[in-house]
């Protein structure tokens, strides 16, 4: 039998994998540097667990979640239309810094800083993911979903009007190409999926509160499209393994819990510079960031 | 009309601040062309070392100043030298330094987090004074100084731009970097100063930011977004603009808290950030070339 | 097929395109020539609604009846029928030559539904269509290759091929045989002369004297954003203006 803790790695993993994977779509594919993709996660966390609290039906908390992340996905390439890609950094790091100052300070909504206990893990398809065990298989069917949802869209035409547009915009356009409605389509996608980790997360942990989705959490994710290659969805799968397992080990040497959070930021924004200066191609990357 | 003027005041003293963190921010922008996340790691830095020579060390207040400020530019000036510097040499391109500068940002602010803890760490120096009445307004002695030494500093930012030979060869490099390199201006060194100038003006506002509010290790990406969302009001890479959208912002900020909680001065800021990209994306100035 | 009337613009007191009009006819091969800086890449950019004109019209028969394309957004001008081949390379240069072309082919794969449920793929069709042209241009054995690792020369084939694959009525070509080498130069005007014989309407920026009034059927003279002159390529060679502003006064 597994132990317990390594199943809680690799649901974390599972996790990290969707927000990885659909970030690949916007970054790797659309060359769209997307740094909301926490803000997204966060969205669609609270969305799920407040509707759920209502009484809501389960599908339904989860597809809206996944939709209001969508929207908000959406909105971000509304604000660029006009503008290079650089506003969209700007942009969209913006958002994730706004929306965590939304979730500690909507406290009617969202209780604020105390966070939101007692999350109900429910009974799907009559299999009662209380068990972590069971909640694993549950994480993993959403990977392989958003696996292959995303690799259909990057090998259909339709994604290689998404790459057409990352290598030259001007380009695309001048071939009859929408290229803006292809971008909105493009970062609404990738933050659907990071609404649905959202789900998955908020309820495994059975407690959301804003500090989990603080701006800094892009860091491991963008890291892991790195070292996986732009480009290549493989590739990103084994960088989640990595990358999630790395700081493990600084939770054994001793060091105090204050210490233990700072440190694995360290540790991700070092690897993060490194990776950037020495290889920035990645493990099975095929493109250069532009 | 007390609320009226004490809002006034208010937003010009929030104004002041975003002013300085926007106009090193634009002027890094200008001359380098990619985004300088780190800028908030470097203002967040700065806080702390102001701290440690002022308040731990107990240094003479002006010494702390100066030194502080002094440590500021080396700051960027390491930054740029240890990071972006190796980093061009490889001809990596701009997306390539934006993710760099996130890392930087993430590692100064873990480092604050590690050395000086989590906790709000408070300068008290000219704190307790009474506030001076002003038409029936508040106005500290201290929000005084703030106000009258970034105007002091934007004089002086100004001439350094407009007179000295380093200011002119930003400008240039700013413009057109292969002109400025055929007409022999060495575009490392600029960047270098740039990162320099840009990073001191950042220590200014970090130590009238300390005096102003509490100081902990997480406040540099929330003054750093209210730095770019006002370079982006005013039209990204133009200093002057930056300075008025500075100014809006604290305007909107300040009176948008008027009918808002408190809370939400950072959803203000993001939606005329918001807005303003959607409606005037060259900003108030509505300088051309941020478009493709 | 193609009326310019009238159509200025300036870029902060430098009159790029002042005042001009001509027009282009279905079937026939017309060239923009002038000196560097004459405005004809403005006026192409001002076509293709890259840039948007200060004054004017440009006039465009569409099987739909004529319509004025100023600020019309630059993919429904090139969904109304012309082509566009930048003065640059703009392929795509992560993608393969056979992916160059087939994003060209058509739109439907911008329909994000349909391409999910798999209802529009880079099917025999469209990968035939595609291959027959690199095969008539002599370029078969790069089809899978990187477009980033092309030469030169192989760039502005795979792009003019691109071109033609994509929808259009009239072909706006700039500078098609800049920097290539000399066989090159020859393929891309048996190219556009074959294009010709096929009814293709085709409106041209050369700067090479020889090769542009080799192929053409009338001649555009650009100076300082003006035009001098318009007439057949024999009238052009033996017309003094002309000479004197290529050879200087």
């Amino acid at each position: 039998m597994i132990s317990a803790y390594f199943i809680h790695l690799l649901i974390l993993i599972g996790i990290y994998a969707i927000l990885a994977i659909s970030l690949q779509l916007s970054v790797g594919y659309g060359g769209l540097l997307n740094l909301g993709h926490i803000a997204y996660f966060g969205i669609g966390a609270y969305t799920y667990t407040l509707l759920l609290f209502q009484g809501v039906n389960f599908w339904i908390c989860v597809l809206s979640a996944g939709l209001l992340s969508a929207f908000f996905g959406w909105m971000s390439a509304i604000a660029i239309r006009k503008l290079r890609g650089d506003y969209l950094s700007l942009i969209t790091l913006g958002f994730s810094f706004v929306t965590y100052a939304v979730l500690i300070n909507w406290t009617e909504l969202t209780r604020g800083p105390l966070g939101i206990p007692g999350i109900p893990r429910l009974t799907i398809f009559g299999f009662d993911t209380n068990e972590n065990f069971v909640y694993m298989i549950l994480v993993f069917a959403v990977v392989f979903i958003c696996y292959f949802f995303i690799n259909r869209i990057v090998s259909s035409p339709f994604g290689k009007v998404i790459e057409a547009i990352r290598d030259d915009e001007l380009s695309a356009k001048s071939l009859g190409k929408s290229t803006f409605r292809v971008k909105c389509i493009t970062l609404a996608t990738s933050a659907f999926f990071a609404g649905i980790a959202g789900c998955l997360y908020a309820s495994y942990i059975t407690f959301i509160d804003p500090s989990s989705f603080t701006f800094s959490g892009i860091i491991p994710i963008i890291l892991i499209i790195i070292i996986g290659g732009l480009g290549s969805l493989p590739g990103t799968l084994l960088a989640t393994f990595l990358i999630i397992l790395l700081p493990e080990p600084l939770r054994f040497i001793g060091f105090s819990s204050s210490i233990v959070g700072p440190a694995r930021q360290i540790v991700y924004a070092l690897i993060l510079l490194i990776i950037l200066y020495y290889k920035p191609r990645g493990f099975y990357g095929k493109l250069d960031l532009e | 009309m007390d609320i009226f003027l004490q809002l006034v005041i208010n937003s010009l003293i929030a104004g002041a601040i975003y002013s300085l963190i926007a106009c090193g921010f634009s002027l890094i922008y200008s001359t380098n062309k990619f985004i300088h996340f780190a800028h908030g790691g470097v203002i967040v830095a700065s806080s702390y070392i102001f701290y440690f020579l002022f308040s731990l060390l107990h240094l003479e207040f002006y010494l702390s100043c100066i030194l502080a400020v002094i440590l500021a530019g080396l700051v960027g000036y390491l930054i740029n030298l240890i990071i972006y510097e190796p980093f061009r040499k490889r001809k990596a391109s701009n997306s390539i330094l934006l993710i760099a500068s996130l890392g930087v940002l993430i590692l100064l602010e873990s480092f604050m987090l590690i050395i000086f803890g989590a906790n709000v760490q408070t300068i008290d120096y000219i704190d307790n004074v009474q506030g001076l009445s002003f038409y029936g307004a508040i106005i500290t002695p201290l929000q005084i100084v703030i106000i009258i030494s970034s105007i002091i500093l934007f004089v002086f930012f100004y001439l350094f731009m407009k007179k000295t030979r380093i200011g002119k060869a930003m400008r240039a490099v700013s413009d057109n970097v292969e002109v400025a390199e055929i007409v022999g201006i060495s575009a490392s060194r600029i960047y270098s100063w740039s990162f320099v100038i840009g990073s001191m003006v950042a220590g200014v506002a970090a130590i009238l930011i300390s005096l102003e509010q509490n100081i902990e290790p997480s406040m540099g990406t929330g003054l750093m977004i209210k730095g770019f969302t006002a370079a982006v009001i005013g039209g990204l890479g133009s200093v002057p603009g930056a300075i008025l959208g500075a100014f809006l912002l604290g305007f909107a900020e300040n009176f948008g808290i008027w009918y808002l909680p408190s809370g939400y001065k950072d959803a203000i800021a993001f939606v005329l950030l918001f807005l303003f990209l959607l409606f005037r994306p060259n900003g108030i100035l509505g300088i051309k070339y941020n478009t493709k | 097929m193609l009326k310019i009337n009238n159509l200025k613009k300036h870029f902060s007191g430098i009159k790029a395109v002042n005042d001009c009009s001509f027009g282009v006819e279905k079937g026939k091969i017309t060239a923009l020539i002038g000196p560097n800086g004459s405005g004809k890449t403005t006026m192409f950019n001002l076509i293709c609604g890259v840039v948007e004109p200060d004054d004017g019209k440009i006039i465009f028969s569409t099987n739909t009846g004529d319509r004025n394309i100023v600020g019309m957004s630059v993919e429904k001008i090139s969904n109304l029928g012309i082509s566009r081949l930048f003065q640059q390379s703009r392929l795509f240069k992560n993608l393969t030559v056979l992916e160059n072309l087939l994003v060209a082919e058509d739109n439907e794969d911008q329909k994000f539904w349909k391409n999910i449920c798999g209802l529009n793929r880079f099917d025999k069709s469209k990968t035939e269509k595609a291959t027959k042209i690199l095969n008539d241009f002599g370029l078969n054995e790069i089809t899978h290759l990187t477009a980033g690792e092309l030469s030169f020369g192989q760039k502005r084939l795979v792009e003019l091929a691109r071109n033609i694959l994509n929808y259009h009525t009239v072909l706006v070509l700039d500078e098609p045989v800049a920097g290539v080498n000399p066989k090159i130069r020859d393929d891309i005007a048996k190219i556009i002369l074959q294009m010709k014989k096929d009814g293709e309407t085709i409106l041209l920026i050369e700067h090479d004297m020889s090769f542009t009034l080799g192929i053409s059927d009338k001649v555009i003279v650009m100076d300082a954003g003006k035009i001098i002159v318009t007439g057949t390529p024999e009238e052009i060679r033996n017309n003094p203006e002309v000479l004197r502003i290529y050879l200087g006064k």
